[in-house]
């Protein structure tokens, strides 16, 4: 997709200035605004202004101009149209209201650091061709509408019973409606290539091929997991295939390191068609293999590590994630991100990448990025939803003496948040909290347990350090190497969810220091099932 | 209207013309904006939108033009005018500034300002204006312009002329770049003599409370006080591009500067709209609607509020006089300076400066000065990055009253703590309350922003435009005066008392000293600004850490420390004493055989030791409940256990160690005063409203002395236990000896052992945490073995190595049951707690049941259902007699015990319960 061309739309006529001299009334240039006045200006020819974006579709248009192009998608077009889930994406192509600040200090306090110019939207859509309908027994969209209402039944009627009685109608424009639901769980608000999915497999230790990401769909409450690499499928045979939902149920995977109790999927999800990925002036379709329907018990059995930079959309519509290797920082001005509110005006945003060749005593960081935010900083994130329950939040960093003190926060909403214990000590080492270099033995379990009791976890053992250079995990990442920091998890706290819905977390410097730095690298949501199980310990993966 | 899109190439070239524009725009509702003059260039203009946002930036010859949104208007129509060929010229044409052009005389500048060779900015008023000033009762008490002094002629002209020709969208930053329309001070025209002339002052109104920097000049009856020659004040311009660059509402222009609607010409001047404007070939005339008479700084405005006195004199007792040199009568003459960071007075320079301490402060008690957050004497202070043109300070000023009410409320009554007079608190405290009413920025003060200001505690202030009763501009800030004082959360907050109460500075300073780093600078008080927490703090007096019984030193040749509050040092200083277990009484041995000073790592690991388990977290559910309660035991954040019989004056509190080493006897701590620092009505005493309640106690929660083993000795009902735990080394269990030098190794198989840097030895699985040990009675253990439980005799004598290790994991196995993670006391919560045995096959940590009410533990697993019971299940203070709620520690250092700077690495806190059948029947 490029970016240039949805512009070429925009350009107006050129302004010519000629040299000046002292024109007489008559002979001046001028402006015309809806035709009612005139306005003399020295040394003009000719300047027109036209409405922005008259010639330029955005996502929501082109969404529908697509699918209607193409007959072999007919049944889900039909779909979108009763819906208009499409509607639900943004008009415009880019956020026209927004100027880039002309000064972004960097994260050395001193230098600048460049900001994005445009504020681009995008979307992703996910369909699937008629074939698949007809392989499923689905011949039309009476047809769609049986299966939507099956699955819907099926996954809310006993279980979420509130959100059963609200979409249990036939009102297909309400985004609770059950074929709406199953329309807007196809469709998400960020550009998501093909090559997206596997960008950060580099990231992972040798040997562990699961890539997982995860994308808020336009379906109230329901979460979408990308998935890459070998192991996220049930056995090797799908090679570099990507899908989606991979079964969160796990079976071990056998590998030469027994110590790190990897695992692999034990039922695969929705493969996505290969090269066949299309391509729209602000997003992206992805063909799929087999019907996409949320499949909510999984989301209830798994833990969802959420790299930072994919909680929002911003970070993959203008080409930031996986791109944009700045050591001194991307600046992220105040307002730019959806689903980021800046609680402070003392604070200031950083998105750190690291290089594409990085070496030993590089940041250590899950899929080599993070955000830092300097200063005296308070703001709150939103998260991808996820079913009614009980749920652990936590977040990944690692330790150093800058990060301050702070204040976390849990809640449902912006409005209910609440504290969430003590302020933490970020500035403090594991070793402080029970943190103890892997013996690979029974031992590291009463290490790991010791840590949480102090509120904190390890990374995980799946992520590679330095930066993806290194040959250690991110959970051997200690005192005893060469590049001395902690890389834990510091429990949030716990939250539970009365109706499916999203977290919120906020972070507030809890010190009178205004110059503390904040990591945000990773956040993670592990259901109760997982983190309080007494049969069986949390995956360390 | 529609929103349309203007785009312009870049690198445009223009050429400049002399032909100067006015513009207006006008409105399909008839109103129309001036736009202003232009000046030299030529501009491209669309309008204002009904917030007066510049829609397009006006650009200058050669810029880039800027991308931008343009909202249409109806009309827009630019006039070609003549300009006058100077600013005296343009005045006497218009027929009616003759005080004014007489002004410019007397003065003697009537040629510069003709003279198109140097450009000048000059704010005038009227005739009218000045005939209107002459008649008031005004400052100056003129009524004439003949009355007018020199002085007061200097300031009226140069306090209005600034340098260049400021079109009026220059004088708030320019055209193009992040500076447009964001400037709100401009300075005066170079050699403008704006100083203010000196004035005498009486002693008694020299600044004398609780500041002894004046108190030469005071012995001399009085000083004339003033300001150097170089001292420049700047001109305040407020346009409406300054208010739409800072999100200013139609509400803030109102109570800002009295107006509902922008000024004629879209600019204040020092709060004065401006009615015209007029361009000249040598500059630019503004029309002002009142005669100016500028204002002094902050300080100066200050003292002149009639109802502001008590905060004009909290200000001053941060001041010392400066000498500036003599005057022209002979008589020296001073510059009243401000303790601040920013704005201080630098002597080598002999100027204000943005940053900097004057190195002089001292107090009274001759302890380092408190500083204020900025100078409110200094023209160029600025916040951050945005420089001093484009920002101001604002002072929240309560009034008298509203500072005698404070007084009276509880609040207030413990910021007084019982003094009668503000005259009487000391400047350390005051200072926290100064800080909190001077805001560094007005950007950041708008009346509708006022609810964004956040308190010391990072919290809002809880400030609205309704607390705001007037606003008076100074010449470098605003000043509100609001009808309420704003409690700093330090007052009201738990650890509110130590601020104030002389005898608690050792842990006042323990607070802020312990883990205090750049990044953290409350150090361990950080925890404590938690508003919506509940903390219960059992702080010793001064007094109650003159005897502190050393927990870490080995128990064969105990120590005590003697605390003492140090002026001079960072920290608490301390000397110890040893004192030997087996005299008979402890007087005997005060001041024998010191050993000297302790060392700062040694003294501050300890007194963080104390303030970690002197702290108790409450679960805000219940903290008022427990407050009002009887008492108990409860969990500090350390991880130690204490037990209080009540939050009250008159109560008690026992920790691990407030035991007499000589007798044995219990000597808990009274707690002398109790402080209400929580949000409800405790013991008949109205709250702060902040975050806990602190206990001053007589003596300190001494940490338990006894390890897990000491404990278990000192009761013979865990003989058997005991035995167990520390047989491994007495047994000489043949493959163990291989291992005698390596605890690591050693500690999977033994129950105890003695790595570096422990006093005796330690139990070896548990870490940094709180723990509950249900320790079986000796009748259990026989149940135990009979059952098939090995001995260490079994161990020794065990035919291979292979059967020994597996024995030696059985008892190890055994052991770990009954060690539960938390301290749960006999009158905490139910539940499943996870315990230090390890199933290897499912990999995870076995859980018991324990029901501290019922008096049961019972291990969740199928591995035995198995019920034991407490064998003293009572809630009871503890007593040397209790087989329930036994406190003991096992400490890790990070130096041999006998060091001097052994410090402590780690503490495995353990609360030990009797029961009466043992958890679990090995396989």
């Amino acid at each position: 997709m490029n970016r240039k061309t949805i512009m070429k739309g925009l350009v107006p006529a050129l302004l010519f200035l000629a040299a000046a001299g002292a024109l007489q009334a008559q002979d001046r240039p001028h402006i015309r605004i809806n035709g009612k006045y005139v306005l003399p200006v020295e040394a003009v020819d000719e300047i027109v202004i036209e409405e922005a974006g008259a010639d330029v579709a955005g996502p929501s248009a082109e969404v529908l101009d697509f699918l209607a192009s193409r007959p072999e998608y007919s049944l889900f077009c039909e779909l979108v149209r009763l819906t208009e889930v499409h509607k639900r994406l943004p008009a415009q192509p880019e956020d026209f209201s927004y100027e880039a600040p002309m000064t972004f200090i960097s994260s050395d306090g001193v230098n600048l650091a460049d900001v994005p110019d445009r504020r681009f939207y995008g979307y992703t859509c996910f369909v699937e061709p008629n074939s698949v309908y007809e392989a499923a027994g689905i011949a039309d969209v009476e047809g769609l509408k049986a299966y939507a209402r099956n699955w819907f039944s099926e996954t809310y009627a006993n279980s979420a019973p509130d959100i059963y009685a609200a979409g249990n109608n036939e009102n297909y424009l309400d985004s609770n409606n059950y074929l709406n639901r199953f329309v807007a769980y196809h469709f998400v608000d960020k550009c998501i290539s093909q090559a997206d999915f596997v960008l950060a497999l580099w990231t992972y230790m040798p040997g562990y091929e699961k890539c997982l990401d995860y994308a808020e769909t336009l379906a109230p409450g329901q979460t979408l997991c990308l998935a890459a690499g070998m192991n996220t499928f049930s056995d090797d045979s799908f090679g570099g295939r990507l899908q989606l939902n991979p079964s969160a149920d796990q079976v071990p995977l056998d590998d030469a390191q027994p110590y790190y109790n990897w695992s692999r999927s034990a039922r695969n999800g929705v493969l996505l068609a290969q090269n066949a990925q299309m391509e729209g002036s602000c997003g992206y379709f992805h063909e799929l293999e087999g019907i996409l329907a949320y499949p909510r018990t999984d989301f209830l059995r798994r833990r969802m590590r959420v790299d930072a930079a994919a909680l929002f959309p911003e970070m993959m519509n203008n080409a930031i994630r996986y791109r944009i290797k700045k050591q001194n920082g991307y600046g992220i001005p105040d307002g730019y991100l959806t689903n980021f509110w800046s609680n402070s005006p003392d604070m200031r945003l950083l998105y750190m990448a690291t290089p594409s060749q990085p070496s030993a005593g590089w940041w250590n960081d899950y899929q080599s990025d993070e955000f830092i935010v300097k200063g005296d900083y308070d703001f709150t994130l939103k998260l991808p939803p996820v079913p009614a329950g009980q749920y652990e939040v936590r977040i990944g960093y690692t330790v150093n003496g800058i990060r301050g003190y702070a204040q976390m926060y849990l809640g449902t909403s912006r409005e209910t948040l609440m504290e969430s214990g003590l302020p933490v000590d970020l500035t403090e080492g594991g070793d402080a909290n029970g943190w103890v270099k892997d013996e690979r033995t029974n031992a590291d379990y009463a290490t790991d347990k010791l840590l949480r009791l102090n509120g904190f976890m390890k990374a995980p053992n799946s992520s590679r350090s330095d930066a993806g250079y290194g040959n250690r995990s991110l959970r051997e990442v200690g005192t005893t190497n060469s590049f001395p920091e902690y890389a834990l998890r510091c429990i949030v706290g716990t939250i539970s969810l009365p109706t499916d819905g999203n977290v919120y977390v906020r972070f507030r410097n809890a010190t009178t220091s205004t110059t503390p730095e904040f990591m945000l690298d990773y956040i993670e949501i592990c259901p109760v099932s997982i983190y309080d199980n007494p049969e069986k310990p949390e995956p360390r993966d | 209207m529609k929103k349309l899109l203007f785009m312009l190439a870049a690198c445009l070239s223009l050429a400049a013309q002399a032909q100067p524009y006015r513009m207006e725009a006008w409105f399909s509702d008839g109103r129309t904006a001036n736009l202003g003059s232009s000046g030299a260039v030529t501009r491209i203009l669309t309008g204002y939108d009904t917030q007066f946002r510049p829609l397009l930036s006006l650009f200058e010859e050669g810029q880039t033009l800027p991308f931008a949104l343009a909202t249409a208007v109806d009309s827009l129509v630019i006039h070609e005018e003549e300009a006058s060929p100077s600013l005296v010229a343009h005045l006497e044409a218009m027929g009616n500034y003759q005080y004014t052009l007489r002004l410019i005389s007397d003065l003697g500048l009537r040629d510069t300002l003709s003279s198109p060779r140097r450009n000048f900015t000059l704010f005038a008023a009227d005739d009218h204006a000045w005939q209107l000033f002459f008649a008031s009762d005004n400052a100056w008490g003129v009524s004439a312009y003949s009355e007018l002094s020199e002085a007061q002629k200097q300031r009226l002209l140069y306090a209005h002329l600034l340098g260049g020709s400021q079109w009026p969208r220059r004088l708030s930053g320019g055209e193009v770049g992040e500076e447009a329309g964001t400037f709100l001070r401009q300075p005066l025209a170079d050699g403008a003599k704006i100083g203010a002339q000196a004035r005498y002052v009486p002693a008694a109104a020299l600044p004398s409370v609780q500041n002894i920097h004046w108190n030469h000049l005071i012995a001399r009856g009085g000083a004339w006080l003033g300001y150097s020659e170089s001292d420049s004040p700047a001109f305040t311009v407020v346009g409406e591009d300054f208010l739409s660059s800072c999100g200013a509402t139609d509400e803030d222009r109102r109570l800002l500067l009295g107006a509902d609607y922008p000024a004629p010409a879209g600019l204040y001047a020092g709060g004065i709209p401006v009615t015209a404007a007029a361009a000249c070939l040598n500059g630019y005339v503004y029309t002002l609607a009142e005669l100016d008479v500028p204002r002094g700084n902050m300080a100066e405005e200050l003292e002149q509020l009639p109802d502001c006195k008590l905060f004009a004199s909290f200000l001053d007792r941060f001041t010392m006089p400066v000498h500036l040199g003599r005057n022209e009568a002979g008589a020296d003459v001073w510059r009243k300076v401000y303790f601040a960071e920013t704005g201080s007075y630098d002597a080598a320079s002999g100027d204000l400066t943005q940053a900097g301490p004057s190195g002089l402060a001292v107090d009274s008690a001759g302890n380092p000065m408190s500083q204020l957050p900025f100078a409110l004497d200094w023209h160029r202070n600025y916040y951050s990055s945005l420089g001093w043109q484009r920002d101001m300070p604002v002072l929240l000023v309560p009034t008298d009253q509203a500072l005698q009410e404070w007084r009276q409320s509880t609040v207030g009554q413990v910021f007084m703590s019982g003094k009668e007079s503000f005259d009487e608190v000391e400047n350390s405290l005051l200072v926290i309350l100064l800080r909190q009413h001077m805001q560094a920025s007005l950007r950041r003060a708008l009346p509708s922003r006022l609810g964004e200001i956040t308190d010391d505690a990072g919290l809002p202030l809880g400030i609205g435009a309704d607390d705001v009763e007037r606003v008076v501009w100074t010449n470098n800030g605003v000043i509100y005066v609001v009808n309420r004082v704003f409690t700093p959360s330090a007052y009201t907050s738990v650890t509110g008392p130590l601020l104030n109460v002389e005898n608690l500075t050792i842990m006042s300073r323990a607070l802020r000293c312990t883990d205090q780093t750049w990044y953290v600078p409350e150090g361990y008080g950080t925890l404590l600004r938690s508003p919506n927490a509940a903390f219960t703090l059992l702080f010793p007096t001064n007094q109650g850490l003159a005897t502190y019984y050393d927990p870490i030193y080995p128990s064969s040749s105990s120590r005590t420390i003697s605390f003492r509050y140090n002026t001079s040092s960072t920290w608490a200083s301390a000397t110890g004493t040893r004192y030997n277990v087996s005299a008979t009484s402890m007087a005997a041995h005060e001041g024998a055989d010191p050993f000297g000073e302790v060392s700062e790592a040694k003294g501050t690991s300890l007194l963080k030791n104390l303030l970690e388990n002197s702290t108790i977290v409450m679960d805000p559910a219940r903290a008022s409940q427990q407050w009002g309660g009887a008492g108990g035991y409860f969990l500090t954040r350390g991880g130690a256990t204490v037990y209080v019989d009540g939050f009250r004056q008159g109560a008690h509190a026992y920790a691990g160690g407030n035991v007499n080493p000589q007798t044995g006897e219990w000597e808990p701590a009274t707690v002398e005063v109790f402080y209400n620092q929580s949000p409800y009505v405790l013991d008949g005493m109205v709250g702060s409203d902040g975050n806990g309640v602190f206990l001053q106690l007589d003596r300190s929660l001494q940490p338990t002395r006894q390890s897990v083993l000491d404990a278990l000795a000192g009761h013979e009902e865990f003989s058997e236990f005991h035995a167990l735990l520390s047989g491994a080394e007495a047994a000489s269990v043949p493959f163990l000896q291989y291992y005698v030098n390596n605890p690591d190794t050693l500690r999977l198989y033994s129950p105890v052992y003695s790595p570096d840097y422990v006093k005796s030895p330690v139990v070896s699985f548990l870490g940094n945490f709180n723990y509950t040990l249900f320790a079986p009675t000796n009748e259990a253990m026989q149940q135990a073995y009979a059952a098939g439980l090995p001995r260490w005799s079994d161990v020794a004598s065990a035919a291979s190595e292979t059967e020994q290790r597996r024995l030696c994991l059985q008892i190890m196995d055994f052991v770990k049951l009954h060690f539960m993670d938390h301290s749960v006391a006999t009158d905490g919560e139910a539940g499943y707690y996870t315990t230090q045995a390890f199933d290897s096959g499912r990999k995870v940590f076995r859980e018991v049941y324990f029901d501290p009410a019922a008096g049961t533990v019972n291990p969740r697993d199928s591995y035995g259902a198995v019920q034991a019971r407490l064998v003293d299940p009572a809630t009871k203070a503890p007593a040397a007699a209790n087989l329930s709620n036994i406190m003991a520690c096992d400490y890790r250092l990070t130096a041999p015990a006998t060091d001097d700077n052994a410090t402590i690495g780690g503490t495995a806190h353990v609360l030990i319960h009797a029961i009466d059948t043992p958890l679990s029947v090995n396989e």
